[in-house]
């Protein structure tokens, strides 16, 4: 079965861009299931439920999963993998004689997923997570450049991290905004003003920025270049 | 307590009794400073220690900034001075009690003003969080660190620079591969 596995970030950006029913509609384009992880689950709404902020929030997203929009995945297997995932993420770098805890449970729930599922995408917003996996070198600098001391690189845990990370494939929650754009799933916001079209993708791309995806300037112009021509 | 964390702890509290020691207008910017300092420990050590100081010498900055001169920075130093004493003698739990009490100082330092402190203590939070993350610790691992939802710190951060960095894949090759999943 096709599988593509959420992050907390997306979701969060989407909801608070009051696009989260787009992930009904994407699904109707895609012929597999959304999951999140138990972990993932209780930092999306159990957290807020319990605080003032973000309660509201917290209750669209519950009734996503009871809708089954989104699935919660958990298994003895997948605590089993993400434990052995933290343990090596946090591991990778060093400096002044301690493992710098780069990542938080959750978030490597959420890579263990894709991994046990074979997802065919980690659906990812935040920078920290995604360049660990892709660009853990470039991490490396953002560590070394903004504390101020050298990093050192545990090579041995580094390389098993990718190795067994290897196949994930990231995407970003401008992505999905801006292949729903495409699919014409945004059409309903197409109102008369100047460029309409173009308006309306720099809105939801600039939406999902302001509210956390890790999406430079730049390339929001790139993606409007690419689909309005 | 770490040993590192300890001394830049005693140092940072060194530095506050100066900067309290005069009133100056520039204490609340010298305060600001500060508080980013002592995030770099909290990053790489991540324990409750160097966080509530960063969070604390925020708070501070931002309670002396909104009392305009009329807050009273005896009962400030004395606490502080009295934390200093106590981690240099290593009653750890004396030096914590003395934290707690002076994050209570600053919450009861006016009854009108409570929510407002309570939210800069929050926006401290926030703030360090979001730091965290700058300095390469996941937004979940920071959130955690600082005892707040990635909500708050997700919102907080798209409002920043914090989310215009290039690394890993291009937008083009993501873009291509995303749209080959949904038909």
């Amino acid at each position: 079965m096709k599988v593509i596995v959420f992050d907390t970030g997306p979701i969060i950006s989407l909801t608070t861009n009051n696009l989260l029913g787009l992930l009904t509609n994407l699904k109707e384009h895609y012929t597999g299931s959304f999951y999140i992880t138990n972990s993932i689950r209780k930092e999306l709404i159990e957290r807020p439920l319990d605080t003032k902020k973000f309660k509201f929030e917290a209750l669209q997203v519950l009734r996503c999963i009871h809708a089954d929009v989104l699935e919660v995945f958990d298994s003895k297997e997948l605590r089993k993998k993400t434990f052995h995932l933290l343990d090596l993420a946090n591991k990778c770098f060093s400096c002044r004689g301690e493992f710098i805890q780069i990542v938080h449970f959750a978030e490597i729930s959420g890579i263990a997923a894709a991994i046990l599922n074979n997802a065919e995408a980690f659906v990812v917003d935040e920078r920290n997570t995604r360049l660990l996996i892709e660009d853990p070198m470039r991490l490396k600098d953002i560590l070394s450049k903004k504390l101020h001391v050298s990093i050192n690189v545990n090579k041995k845990d580094l390389n098993e991290f990718r190795d067994i990370t290897k196949g994930i494939k990231l995407i970003r929650s401008v992505e999905l905004v801006s292949v729903a754009y495409e699919l014409g799933l945004l059409d309903k916001y197409l109102v008369n003003v100047p460029n309409p079209k173009k308006t309306l993708l720099e809105a939801v791309l600039w939406g999902v920025k302001l509210n956390g995806c890790s999406v430079s300037n730049r390339e929001i112009e790139e993606i409007v270049r690419m689909e309005v021509k | 307590m770490d040993e590192v964390v300890k001394r830049d702890i005693l140092r940072v509290l060194s530095d506050v009794i100066g900067i309290l020691g005069i009133e100056e207008e520039k204490d609340i910017a010298e305060l600001r400073e500060l508080s980013n300092h002592t995030i770099h420990n909290a990053s790489i050590f991540q324990d409750e220690d160097s966080v509530s100081i960063a969070i604390l010498i925020y708070s501070l900055s931002k309670v002396i900034e909104r009392r305009e001169g009329k807050l009273n920075y005896k009962v400030l130093l004395k606490l502080i001075i009295d934390g200093k004493r106590n981690l240099e003698s290593n009653r750890m739990d004396v030096y914590r009690k003395t934290i707690k009490k002076l994050f209570n100082f600053i919450s009861t330092i006016d009854n009108k003003l409570k929510l407002y402190i309570e939210e800069v203590i929050n926006q401290a939070e926030i703030k360090k969080g979001s730091k965290l993350y700058a300095h390469g610790i996941s937004l979940g691992r920071a959130a955690e660190i600082l005892g707040i939802s990635q909500w708050e710190l997700m919102f907080y951060i798209g409002k920043t620079k914090l989310t215009d960095i290039k690394g890993g894949v291009g937008v083009k090759e993501r873009l291509n591969y995303a749209r080959g999943l949904f038909k």
